[in-house]
């Protein structure tokens, strides 16, 4: 899944949005490191819309306005289900090994401690 | 709330010329939501930031215009083909300074001057850039130097426009430059793929088979050694895999868009060149077109009925969509 679309799926998660709001929330949720524009956030919806991801929850006159809402459908929170579930083993896995790796860096930097592995090597 | 009237005087008639490039259903549908939310984003916003927001709406209007976004089959197709029809372009500039080796020395020693060489290494050292940034998946990186080396084929076309034959026997080389940029830059960013094992073996897979293709034969070479039949063949059976976008079938018709983008213009030429003039050449071109066209038709309607189940069974999300 790509980087965007995570994003945007994740934003659709706990509430349905409207435009605004979503480049609001995919700015937060990356830290300010993504900023849709217009063009683009209606490019993704556009493509979440065809594939059945994402639908129009309601359209509703604010302020004189009409604002569309976007929802997650029932295949968009299996979507991001699998995608957060594959996303979290990759992570644990990663932490894992990064904290085997500080384990053993650890044990070669602490006072009179001899590596833990590597033994074989003279 | 804040209105696509507010902020500097230019605005408004900015934003107008951008959806004015969508399709009136479009605008009609959402033009409001889209003037509401750029003038959210944009109400603090610098004349920088304004101009790239008008910039990014006016880019997505036209491409919802020319069917080119992600939802579309078009756009789907193309995102598919991009791949396939880089690493073939890629493999037929580089395939001669693999296999001939000679020829390429003969070219660079033609003369002393700094403009041969540069002339003789652009195009390879391009095609080696974009391979590059298309495995890393860097497509924007990538659409700038397809581009360029699309430009560079159109040069080379323009610097030797010298009647038919010579005209269409240097596009053979050139023009699938130019068609693989136009893929490339009309394939929509969000779809093209991420750099992986599959995405990069696709490239490299492209890449050695447009080598192979365009050693073995030797179509810039003036003496053909692959008869008529296989030039009908290498553009009949393209067409008739890019048909199959008619069904919705991604995969086939973006297999058949980069072999059209490699083999077409080798083909059309050869074809002709083959048929010794266009007067022999029409009365079955003009039947081919018209059977060609048949089974568009024909692909068309028995692909409807699945389509249109397709549809149905989305819950009619997404009607707006081009």
């Amino acid at each position: 899944m790509q980087e965007p679309t995570l994003l945007l799926l994740t934003a659709l998660a706990d509430a349905p949005r409207h435009g605004y709001a979503l480049i609001q929330e995919v700015a937060a949720i990356s830290g300010g490191r993504v900023t849709m524009r217009t063009g683009t956030l209606y490019g993704a919806l556009d493509r979440l819309l065809g594939q059945g991801l994402i639908e129009v929850a309601a359209e509703e006159v604010v302020d004189g306005r009409a604002r569309r809402t976007y929802a997650l459908t029932d295949a968009g929170r299996g979507a991001l289900a699998a995608e957060a579930e594959r996303l979290l083993a990759v992570a644990s896995e990663a932490e894992r090994r990064l904290s085997r790796v500080r384990s053993m860096l650890a044990g070669k930097t602490g006072p009179n401690k001899r590596p833990a592995t590597g033994g074989g090597l003279s | 709330m804040t209105t696509p009237t507010i902020g500097a005087p230019w605005l408004s008639p900015a934003l107008r010329a951008a959806l004015q490039l969508y399709p009136a259903h479009y605008r009609r549908e959402r033009g409001e939501e889209l003037a509401e939310v750029f003038a959210e984003t944009t109400a603090q916003a610098g004349r920088s930031a304004v101009a790239r927001e008008v910039l990014d709406l006016a880019l997505y209007g036209l491409l919802v215009r020319l069917g080119l976004t992600g939802g579309s089959v078009l756009g789907r197709v193309l995102a598919a083909a991009a791949p396939m029809a880089v690493g073939a372009v890629v493999g037929t500039v580089l395939a001669p300074w693999v296999a001939d080796a000679d020829r390429v020395a003969w070219k660079l020693t033609w003369d002393d001057s700094l403009s041969t060489y540069v002339g003789i290494m652009a195009e390879p050292a391009t095609a080696m850039l974009l391979l590059v940034a298309a495995l890393l998946g860097r497509w924007t990186a990538g659409r700038g130097l397809s581009l360029a080396l699309g430009a560079m084929g159109l040069l080379e076309l323009g610097r030797e426009l010298h009647g038919v034959w010579w005209s269409g026997y240097i596009g053979v080389a050139t023009l699938p430059l130019v068609l693989c940029a136009l893929v490339l830059a009309g394939a929509p960013s969000d779809l093209l793929p991420r750099a992986g094992w599959r995405a990069g073996g696709l490239v490299l897979a492209s890449t050695v088979a447009g080598g192979l293709l365009a050693t073995g034969q030797h179509w810039d070479d003036t003496t053909f050694p692959v008869d008529q039949g296989w030039f009908v063949a290498m553009l009949v059976v393209p067409v008739l895999l890019a048909f199959t976008a008619l069904r919705s079938r991604v995969v086939p018709a973006a297999l058949g868009v980069a072999l059209l983008a490699l083999t077409g213009p080798a083909s059309l030429f050869n074809i002709w060149r083959e048929s010794r003039g266009i007067s022999n050449l029409l009365p079955t071109a003009a039947l081919a077109v018209v059977l060609l066209a048949l089974t568009a038709v024909a692909v068309r309607r028995v692909g409807r009925g699945g389509v249109e189940r397709a549809g149905a069974e989305r819950g009619g999300v997404g009607r707006s969509l081009v």
